[in-house]
């Protein structure tokens, strides 16, 4: 009981000596050890040194079964104190109560400045004008080109999408089990950003009415455009490898490092996984970057946003120094750290340190200028995702056209799902 | 001690020594289920704060909006051909390996193996195998110059893969199972047939089958609660898709409720699953029961 109340008395109470230090337990998808050392761990281990009296323990819980368990030990009343929330999610789960309020953190903060913030990403953590949450990483998709199979084909790297179908079919070559292009399809999250996302977004595109009530999936020209290329490079130009209904983001990546793949739309974590499945296969020698080439809707580029928010859950006994905890890790320096490897600082003091002034992410930081989120952030959007892989899946498993899907999509959506 | 009192006292002691069990049953299965069917009677979704009661409109969704309709034709696809070709084939393994067939035990061990694996490691491994671009059976057809096949990816293949996983993890219980009744079987009923003149099938149709009856009866009862209820191997395999070709019951609860947050309609749809399920079990329990005072 002495252990509780000591506990609760917050950070600001709890540093004398002989006092319980306060037990925070946060909440990471991260689960590969070396990320997680070299990022989040490490920045955990600096906050506890510098703030002795808080202990951080982290619960590393895999990225597909992320969601359900923390909504999950939310329900059953065992909440991590604080935690990556994904910006998916962070609508319906602030929407839900089970967020701290942050307003007060921001206002007073030196460390956390809004205006360094690339703004897209600021916003998505603002619900009904409340800040539920703060940026930690964010992402954009770009072009991955294999430089082998460009060189072969006698390839330019495509920057329109004529010039991307122009490409994959000169590159593909299925008796020799080499393909054009492919894009992880297997998760409703992979379908909706990897593939229609990108180029949605490319295309100006929109899925759903910007406030999140309406599906336009059909009613929408330029979404439709862009639906029905991502299906025509597989049932029409016949430039991917077989089973893109369910293609696995691994087999994508593989084929690739292993010359057999001639694109590939990802983002900055690809790198990582390139140099675990080969090592030595390097940016610059063996493949390229370049943004996503543009839609015919005259839009120009664009890419499918993502990327991760740190949250205090409401739950928690510990709200000074959760608030602490955020403060810290919304410094340049920690989201630099956190960043590295995977994804991409949300803020610009933090893409201007090591290791963004690498020339690897010029393309990326290029992109984010144009990248944002491909779906409106509604409380539904895992189902709302699912319906897209589902009209995706229909199309290039043959049992409908583009348009029969679409049109099947949008009043799915509209009739079940967003009312 | 009259005899009706004697009865009322066995009656009262035996009421009060299973009262331990009912409360138990009663914490674990009872106190659920009912708070299940509280929850599928309210709107109640993760992302909202008020659930407000809707009566049974989380019932009537899941016929007009969900996809109830379908994934219950798919679990019965999946839960017929599952027990059916586990029984076929298990049934067929148990006959011949009965006979003095040289390296059986090892075969019977190896057999095994498939039964122990974690149905997710099970699903794994089949997805490699039926893998499009480096799976092993279109690598055996490539051989033949025959074109490779997306199994898991089309509408019309994915469910029968599914079900041949399945199959194949479920053949040595039923090889276990059936071995152990025919061993039992006295070798003279099979004698005495053989005079008789009865071939092969005849002592399989005679002898054979009317013995394992009861085993038979049971493994499949059990076959069919398993996959009935299975989760984990179809979603390591295909996670219900293409669209919703694979989309079983178990499967569909899962999407609403811990991937979607509709609690309600989860619930929902737990409570006629589990409906469904009693009614066949017990059909089933009644029918055998029914047929083993009668032999």
């Amino acid at each position: 009981m002495t252990a509780l109340f000591l506990a609760g008395q917050g950070p600001g109470s709890s540093g004398q000596a002989g006092r319980l230090p306060v037990r925070l337990v946060y909440a990471t998808s991260i689960t590969q050890a070396h990320i997680f050392e070299a990022g989040e761990g490490f920045v955990l281990k600096q906050f506890m040194r510098e703030n002795p009296e808080i202990e951080v323990v982290a619960r590393q819980i895999p990225f597909s079964e992320y969601d359900t368990q923390i909504l999950l030990s939310v329900r059953g009343g065992s909440a991590p104190d604080a935690g990556r929330v994904n910006h998916s999610t962070i609508r319906s789960w602030a929407g839900a109560g089970y967020l701290m309020a942050l307003d007060d953190l921001v206002a007073r903060s030196g460390a956390i400045t809004p205006s360094d913030y690339y703004q897209g990403f600021w916003q998505v953590c603002l619900v009904g004008g409340r800040q539920y949450a703060l940026p930690l990483t964010t992402d954009c998709r770009v072009l991955f080109c294999n430089r082998e199979l460009f060189e072969r084909a006698g390839c330019r790297i495509p920057r329109t999408w004529a010039e991307l179908a122009e490409a994959a079919a000169r590159i593909h070559r299925p008796a020799e089990r080499i393909y054009g292009i492919a894009m992880p399809s297997d998760t409703e999250w992979g379908a909706a950003y990897d593939v229609v996302g990108n180029f949605l977004v490319a295309n100006g595109g929109q899925l759903l009415s910007p406030d999140g009530r309406q599906a336009t999936a059909w009613s929408d020209p330029a979404a439709r455009e862009a639906f029905t290329f991502a299906c025509d490079l597989v049932t029409r130009h016949r430039v991917c490898p077989p089973g893109m209904a369910g293609l696995n983001g691994t087999v994508v990546e593989a084929l690739f490092v292993q010359n057999r793949l001639g694109m590939m739309m990802s983002g900055p974590w690809a790198r990582a996984n390139f140099e675990a499945l080969r090592p030595g296969f390097a940016w610059g020698r063996d493949y390229t970057v370049a943004t996503i080439p543009a839609g015919p809707s005259g839009s120009g580029s664009g890419s499918a946003q993502g990327g991760w928010l740190v949250a205090g859950f409401s739950a928690t006994r510990h709200p000074q120094a959760v608030a602490r905890l955020l403060e810290y890790l919304s410094r340049p320096e920690s989201l630099a750290r956190i960043a590295a490897v995977e994804c991409l600082p949300p803020r610009r003091a933090a893409a201007a340190r090591e290791p963004f002034e690498d020339s690897f992410y010029a393309v990326f930081l290029e992109q984010l200028a144009t990248a944002r989120p491909p779906l409106a952030l509604v409380p539904q959007l895992p189902n709302v995702a699912r319906m897209i892989q589902r009209a995706y899946q229909r199309v290039v498993a043959g049992s409908a056209g583009a348009d029969e899907a679409l049109i099947w999509l949008e009043r799915r959506l509209n009739e079940n799902i967003l009312r | 001690m009259s005899q009706a009192t004697r009865q009322a006292r066995e009656a009262r002691a035996g009421l009060l020594l299973s009262l331990p069990a009912a409360a138990v049953i009663g914490l674990l299965f009872v106190l659920p289920v009912a708070y299940e069917l509280v929850i599928s009677l309210y709107r109640s979704r993760v992302y909202e704060e008020h659930n407000p009661f809707v009566g049974l409109a989380n019932y009537t969704w899941l016929f007009r909006g969900g996809d109830l309709a379908a994934a219950t034709a798919n679990t019965l696809i999946w839960t017929v051909g599952s027990v059916v070709g586990q029984g076929l084939v298990g049934i067929l393994l148990a006959v011949v390996l009965m006979q003095p067939l040289p390296g059986r035990a090892l075969f019977r061990t190896l057999l095994l193996c498939t039964w122990i694996m974690p149905a997710v490691v099970v699903g794994v491994v089949w997805r490699w195998i039926f893998d499009p671009v480096s799976g092993v059976i279109n690598g055996v057809l490539g051989w033949w110059g025959l074109p490779a096949a997306d199994w898991l990816g089309s509408s019309t293949t994915a469910m029968g893969c599914c079900i041949l996983a399945n199959v194949w993890r479920g053949i040595p219980f039923w090889l276990l199972m059936v071995s152990a009744r025919l061993q039992a079987v006295p070798a003279e009923l099979y004698d005495a047939a053989a005079v008789d003149g009865a071939g092969v099938w005849l002592r399989f149709r005679h002898v054979t089958l009317p013995q394992i009856r009861g085993i038979v009866v049971l493994c499949a009862t059990l076959s069919f609660i398993w996959t009935f209820n299975a989760f984990d191997m179809i979603y390591a395999l295909t996670r219900g898709g293409p669209d919703i070709a694979t989309t079983t019951v178990p499967l569909l609860i899962y999407e609403a409720g811990l991937r979607n947050g509709h609690l309600g309609e989860a619930a929902a749809a737990s409570i006629l699953f589990l409906a469904a399920m009693a009614a066949v079990i017990g059909i089933f329990v009644r029918r055998s029961l029914g047929r083993q005072e009668e032999v």
